[in-house]
């Protein structure tokens, strides 16, 4: 037997979720398979874990691991995509993706690219009217439809969580790193809507612009530049260009 | 095969770098000579866990310990994995970079374990022809750890330990023994751990592991959640006397103690090669 058709057929009987009778040396392996990539995913999800429960996090990800074959050679990648299979799984608990998008991003933030810290004398010498903000290491941002933030932190200080519940408004979740620090904040409309533009590159100049349309009674600068001030003092900022 | 430069003696004793121990190493100077890195955590493109590496790379020497170079894949090497690899490693400096004689996956699937290699002439030139592409784009040599393992093949026409002298010698790496490993296999398949010791090229050795395991039935387990078990010690010691310039180091992977219950293992280590070096030269035992 050549080496590849030996591995080929030994892969096969690892990934294979009802093989042939196993020697006892082969079921070492084939029990390892899964239990290190479920071992992965509790790592990662840590959060979804504790609000499924194990039995019903462990179906999930014996369903994952049997339709997402890892592909990596890193096993930080094992959950790339666990979040839309667990979607799949729980159509009608709309908390249960959510959960699933900040673990998973909380945990990309952890080993984003390092990003500067932003010089303050590049604000002062800025031209605000073309300005844009480059925003920190590891963002990511998603709407948000339920209390998952709340019952995320519950989760993690040990907390009861409290029951689910659907936001009355819409909402917009933001996760980055501050420093060292993987970090998140949940934002109202205006300002996860600020933010979004801003990622894709509009100035922020227009991002006042825009909130003169919904506001045009109040300042709408002096609104942005509170959200700014946050901002930088959050190491939301990195650069302005 | 490439010429590269021989990998630079080294001796002393030390401890595979784990999470829990950070604050341990970035706080006060620890009894160790080295530490070793597992190379996929540090893998990535910044953040803490390169940070604290950055911190302690400047007060301890260090070895890079990969876990999915899968040296005997039968498809060859992951080109892209090697470059993200020689990036760290031309970051960290290492003394040398290591990984297993084993494969982990093939066909782009991974696997994520050690899978088994068989002893046949066609595993022992595509090894060595992975180990060339590697130790090219790492610009090094490499030192390649035995695997526990738990399944052999009905091809197999080397013994292990041949096998292993035969890379060395066809492929320019060293070795990393693992003593544990060595110990788990001889009980797993029936061999006799002394034929081992005795069988490879002790002066091609440049880092021992020592670790513990578990027991699952009949079969010994290479969990590394164990402290190191007697029978290993034993190996140890008798490996001992045939061993020279090396880097001796405590490897714990889970169920991972406080720093301290560690740092006697490495002394425990110290103590038997202190012994070693001081008795006449014996034979291994059986």
């Amino acid at each position: 037997m050549t080496l590849a058709t030996s591995q080929t057929r030994f892969l096969d009987l690892i990934l294979n979720d009802a093989p042939p009778p196993l020697t006892p040396g082969e079921a070492v392996y084939h029990f390892a398979y899964r239990s290190r990539l479920l071992e992965a995913l509790r790592d990662t999800y840590g959060r979804v874990w504790s609000w499924l429960g194990d039995d019903a996090f462990d179906a999930a990800g014996r369903t994952y691991i049997r339709t997402h074959p890892p592909s990596s050679w890193t096993l930080d990648a094992v959950g790339l995509g666990f979040d839309a299979t667990l979607a799949a799984l729980y159509p009608d608990d709309p908390e249960v993706p959510e959960l699933a998008w900040l673990d998973w991003t909380l945990r990309q933030a952890f080993s984003a690219a390092d990003t500067p810290v932003i010089d303050p004398a590049a604000l002062a010498n800025a031209d605000w009217s073309v300005a844009r903000l480059r925003l920190a290491s590891g963002f990511r941002h998603r709407p948000l439809s339920t209390n998952s933030v709340a019952i995320w932190q519950a989760l993690s200080r040990g907390e009861t969580p409290p029951p689910v519940q659907t936001l009355r408004e819409a909402a917009g979740l933001i996760v980055w790193r501050n420093g060292l620090e993987p970090v998140f904040r949940t934002l109202e409309t205006d300002e996860y809507g600020a933010i979004v533009r801003l990622e894709h590159g509009a100035s922020f100049a227009s991002v006042c612009a825009d909130l003169d349309g919904p506001y045009p009674e109040t300042d709408s600068t002096l609104t942005a530049s509170k959200w700014l001030g946050q901002w930088i003092s959050g190491g939301l900022i990195c650069d302005i260009y | 095969m490439r010429a590269l430069s021989p990998i630079p003696a080294f001796s002393g004793f030390g401890l595979g770098l784990r999470t829990p121990h950070y604050s341990d190493f970035l706080s006060a100077p620890q009894p160790v000579d080295f530490v070793e890195i597992i190379s996929e955590n540090f893998m990535i493109a910044g953040g803490r866990p390169v940070w604290v590496l950055d911190q302690i790379r400047q007060s301890y020497p260090v070895c890079m310990h990969g876990v999915s170079m899968s040296l005997g894949a039968s498809g060859g090497l992951n080109s892209e994995y090697l470059q993200r690899l020689r990036i760290l490693v031309d970051r960290v400096e290492p003394l040398w970079v290591s990984d297993h004689l084993c494969w982990t996956g093939i066909g782009g699937t991974n696997s994520h374990d050690l899978l088994p290699l068989p002893m046949t002439e066609e595993a022992l030139e595509r090894v060595c022809r992975n180990i060339d592409q590697a130790q090219t784009a790492l610009g090094r040599n490499l030192l390649i750890e035995n695997p526990s393992s738990y399944v052999t093949f009905p091809d197999d026409s080397y013994t292990e330990w041949d096998f292993v002298s035969e890379v060395c010698r066809r492929s320019g790496c060293d070795l990393l023994l693992d003593v544990n490993n060595i110990y788990v296999s001889a009980h797993n398949h029936g061999f006799n751990a002394a034929d081992y010791i005795r069988g490879i090229p002790a002066e091609r050795v440049r880092q021992i592991h020592l670790a513990g395991h578990s027991t699952n039935n009949d079969l010994l387990i290479d969990t590394h959640d164990h402290p190191v078990p007697d029978g290993v010690w034993d190996l140890f010691e008798s490996l001992a006397p045939r061993l020279d310039t090396v880097a001796i180091m405590i490897e714990r992977d889970d169920n991972i103690p406080p720093l301290v219950e560690l740092l006697a293992e490495v002394d425990h280590a110290r103590a038997i090669v202190n012994r070693a070096v001081l008795a006449p030269q014996a034979e291994p035992a059986e």
